[in-house]
């Protein structure tokens, strides 16, 4: 199991390696200036210049990746061109919105998700499963960004029940210590700005948790159709067990199994930024940063990104792995002999 | 095994729990006297579309960015409240010597920076020096990245020289007479920062800020929030604000629902469509003013058959730009006859604009050696601009408009980024394209958009105009001080302009914000600054 998680890990690197040459090869492909775009309408020749040379922008291509690459190794991503921030603290300063609203989005969508896929495999072709099927579609086909407009209206508008827009009430702001608010607000003893900060995040949950959850559940749902018609279930259905008992112990851990991946998947897309929510919601998550950056030719930002998220999404596609070993004891994590 | 069935009662019982103790604090409520007199105290947040990128004056280029620090920083001259005529701030006065070289400024007494050191001399030298080409160069030349305003005004063609006698006065020495330079003084890059404050901080300086303004910086949250509290020790009548919060909302209409469900008190960012739904609408103020901006249509004369006058006179004729501007600019924009809006002095209210006349425009063609027209190519920027609301419809407007008379124009677009590139590098026939202004002096717009030394790639004079006679007004007005003197020059460029048809001005475009209706006193200026110094909230309204 060490060795495994080990190998996996090792993996990361060429991974990472051919990533970043990608990277680096399609925004220096794209035309638009980096040095022109920053300083916009107003420069001057000389001051495009100047800031070419600055930014190492005269240089051939493999020297300027070659410096890249070295910083890298030295633990340093560099400067943002547009902010002028270390790409590092640009990442660590939104990551936790991401990674707070991701969560709490896959956490909505796997336990309504599955409860639905539940339900909809119990009674098939019943009218619970025809409802569950329809919403999921629904839900998948659903654009995001009139949703999200949607449940503002109605929740923040007409209702009045929640926030519309941002992670906190700037009156409730608590010090900065994780990044994460549900858990800095508890840090700082803050009940009123807890909620306020959970409450904050329902919205975006939800509107983002919607396609994972149509997922989900019809992930679920056939994968419980698949095992329902298996003898050892019918073996329990003989033994007289009770239908909560057949469907929650017997064939849900293995029906589960196909689903964990699906949640793992969808949780790694999540954690990539979720650009239209983030939009929508004034969630400063490193989603909508990305795409500012791509927008600026702020390659250094944009290569610094896409290697973090490519690394989350690697590791958890690994835990995702080892979770499918504990759910299913034949699977073994031996390191690739068969 | 977890009971899935029981987890969704249980989930939702968390979820009203929790948002029950969310208590929601009230964005703009002080208890206290009533509304009529400005009222000391409470808390304003204000909505925009995008987070500042640095806070640093000297290296700032984008709009939000120069939101925050103009009520963080000072500069030695300032722009009155709603116009663009000058007045004392940091320096309480000045003299101009009579070859219009030597500039002395009397400093302030007893102002302090937020972090409690002394304004004086050292610091004006500072913050400018910082930014000037100089040999040896100064030890923050080459901190923080380029001084692009410092740069782009063409502020080292003009400084020779800053000097500070005593710890009171500074002295410019400039190369040659510049009579905008003053004006230049009073933009945002000219903001005195306290050297104490940018030695600590160095490369990290920009989200230190620490100038002498009314408001001092408070904290920064990325992409979320900006917050700002009230400078107790202002050496002016202080802020009458607690606080101001600027919150960054990128999607317009969620920023309008902010608005109306009270979580922010005042906006920006407002396109047609918003503006209608608050206009008229007694819970909310929307202030308007004609922006000091321009769009245009620019002919590259480098091109042909852009070269001939008559062609360029023709496609002016053949647009019909009044009906373009009331179409497509929702009632917030202004037809453009010159190049530079009504609201600046200097403006030329004698010149018309060319008349839609197809016939006319036919015969200009014809007279050109084009009866049947010609096929060419129009670009146009994908997304709005502070200047066009949607430029795709504008160009496709002048495409049915150019129709008429027998031109045949396909439409390019291009990513913004790319698109300035290729503008700038002057690829296209005819291209869309306008400017925001910087100072509030004419020759920001006639100089730096027809002059001729803006046609130098990658080029601001995007329709490469160069008439020696326009430019020797243009240069002859640097030089004037007198500004009555300066203001006829203009004009008679301007007719100029107008006769040789670089470009169709097509409108400029009127600036929006709005407030929650308890919200008072906030000057709307010319050149779009947001100055939060002497607004106020009216308690309990």
């Amino acid at each position: 199991m060490f060795a495994y998680v080990l190998r996996r890990v090792g993996l990361l690197v060429p991974t990472l390696l051919g990533l970043s040459i990608l990277t680096f090869a399609l925004i220096h492909l794209v035309p638009g200036d980096p040095a022109q775009v920053m300083l916009g309408e107003r420069a001057t020749p000389e001051a495009v210049e100047r800031l070419r040379g600055e930014l190492g922008l005269d240089r051939p291509l493999h020297e300027q990746y070659g410096l890249f690459l070295g910083g890298l190794l030295a633990g340093d991503l560099g400067r943002s061109l547009k902010t002028r921030e270390k790409v590092a603290v640009e990442i660590g300063n939104r990551f936790p919105a991401t990674f707070e609203l991701a969560l709490c989005a896959i956490v909505f969508a796997s336990v309504v998700g599955v409860t639905a896929g539940i339900l909809a495999a119990r009674r098939r072709r019943s009218l619970v499963d025809a409802t569950v099927m329809a919403g999921s579609l629904a839900g998948v086909s659903m654009p995001i960004f009139w949703l999200g407009l949607l449940v503002i209206l109605l929740f923040s508008v007409q209702l009045g029940w929640l926030p519309l827009a941002g992670r906190i009430d700037p009156s409730l702001a608590v010090p900065k210590v994780t990044g994460f608010l549900l858990l800095d607000t508890l840090f700082a003893g803050r009940l009123d700005s807890f909620g306020d900060a959970f409450a904050h995040l329902i919205l975006p949950a939800c509107v983002l948790g919607t396609i994972p959850l149509a997922v989900i559940a019809r992930m679920t749902r056939s994968a419980m159709l698949d095992v329902l018609t298996q003898d050892y279930v019918r073996t329990a259905w003989a033994k007289g067990l009770s239908e909560r008992r057949v469907l929650l112990v017997h064939v849900l851990k293995n029906a589960l199994i196909p689903t964990i991946t699906v949640i793992g998947l969808q949780f790694g897309y999540l954690l990539g930024g979720a650009i239209i929510t983030e939009t929508i919601f004034a969630w400063p998550g490193v989603g909508r940063w990305l795409v500012l950056a791509v927008a600026a030719r702020d390659f250094r930002a944009v290569q610094g990104g896409v290697l973090l998220l490519a690394s989350v999404f690697v590791l958890v596609n690994l835990v995702v792995d080892l979770l499918y070993a504990v759910a299913d004891p034949r699977v073994r994590l031996a390191g690739g002999e068969e | 095994m977890i009971r899935l069935r029981n987890l969704v009662p249980v989930a939702l019982a968390f979820v009203l729990l929790v948002t029950g103790c969310a208590k929601k604090n009230g964005t703009a409520t002080a208890k206290g006297a009533a509304g009529g007199n400005p009222v000391k105290g409470g808390e304003l947040v204000y909505g925009r579309g995008h987070d500042s990128v640095r806070l640093d004056p000297g290296h700032e280029t984008d709009g939000e960015s120069f939101k925050v620090c103009d009520n963080l920083y000072e500069n030695l001259v300032a722009y009155a409240d709603t116009t663009t005529e000058l007045v004392p701030e940091l320096a309480t006065r000045w003299e101009i010597s009579a070859d219009g070289l030597t500039y002395t400024f009397h400093l302030r007494p007893g102002v302090k920076f937020h972090d409690g050191t002394p304004f004086d001399a050292a610091s004006v030298l500072f913050s400018l020096d910082r930014q000037r080409d100089m040999k040896p160069p100064h030890e923050f030349h080459s901190v923080g990245g380029p001084y692009t305003y410092w740069q782009s005004m063409g502020m080292d063609d003009i400084v020779g020289g800053i000097a500070a006698p005593d710890d009171s006065t500074v002295v410019f020495t400039l190369k040659r007479r510049n009579a905008p330079f003053l004006a230049n003084l009073a933009m945002g890059f000219a903001s005195i920062v306290s050297p104490t404050a940018a030695r600590k901080h160095g490369e990290d300086f920009f989200k230190h800020p620490t100038g002498t303004g009314p408001f001092r910086f408070v904290e920064w949250v990325k992409d979320d929030r900006i917050v700002l509290e009230r400078n107790p020790d202002y050496w002016g009548e202080p802020a009458w604000l607690d606080r101001v919060v600027f919150r960054s909302i990128p999607e317009n209409t969620v920023r309008l629902l902010a608005l109306e469900t009270g979580e922010i008190a005042g906006m920006d960012g407002i396109n047609t469509e918003l503006a209608k739904r608050l206009e008229g609408n007694e819970g909310f103020t929307l202030l308007k003013q004609p922006g000091m901006n321009v769009g245009y249509l620019a002919m590259n004369m480098d091109k042909a058959p852009f070269g001939k006058i008559e062609v360029r006179q023709a496609i002016n004729h053949a647009l019909q730009r009044d009906a373009i501007v009331a179409s497509l600019y929702g009632g917030y924009g202004t037809p453009a006859v010159n190049p530079m809006p009504p609201t600046l002095w200097g403006y030329n209210r004698t010149v018309t604009g060319y008349a839609y006349d197809t016939a006319k425009a036919k015969e200009l063609l014809a007279a050109a050696g084009f009866p049947n027209g010609f096929e060419t190519e129009l670009w146009a920027m994908t997304g709005p601009r502070p200047y066009m609301p949607d430029p795709l419809k504008v160009a496709e407007a002048i495409q049915s408009d150019l129709k008429a008379v027998g031109i045949t124009a396909t439409l390019k677009t291009l990513e913004w980024g790319t698109y300035l590139d290729q503008v700038q590098n002057g690829k296209h026939p005819m291209c869309l394209l306008g400017w925001t202004g910087d100072n509030g002096d004419p020759d920001n717009f006639l100089f730096v958009l027809l002059g001729k030394a803006s046609t130098r790639l990658p080029a601001q004079n995007v329709a490469f105009y160069r008439s020696d006679e326009v430019d020797g007004l243009l240069v002859q007005a640097q030089e004037e001080s007198d500004v009555a003197k300066r203001a006829a020059l203009y004009e008679q460029a301007q007719a100029l302009i107008h006769r040789d048809a670089p470009w169709v001005p097509i409108a400029h475009m009127t600036q929006l914000v709005g407030f929650r209706h308890n919200v008072h006193g906030y000057p709307m200026h010319p050149t779009g600054k947001v100055r939060f110094h002497k607004v106020w909230i009216e308690p309990g309204a």
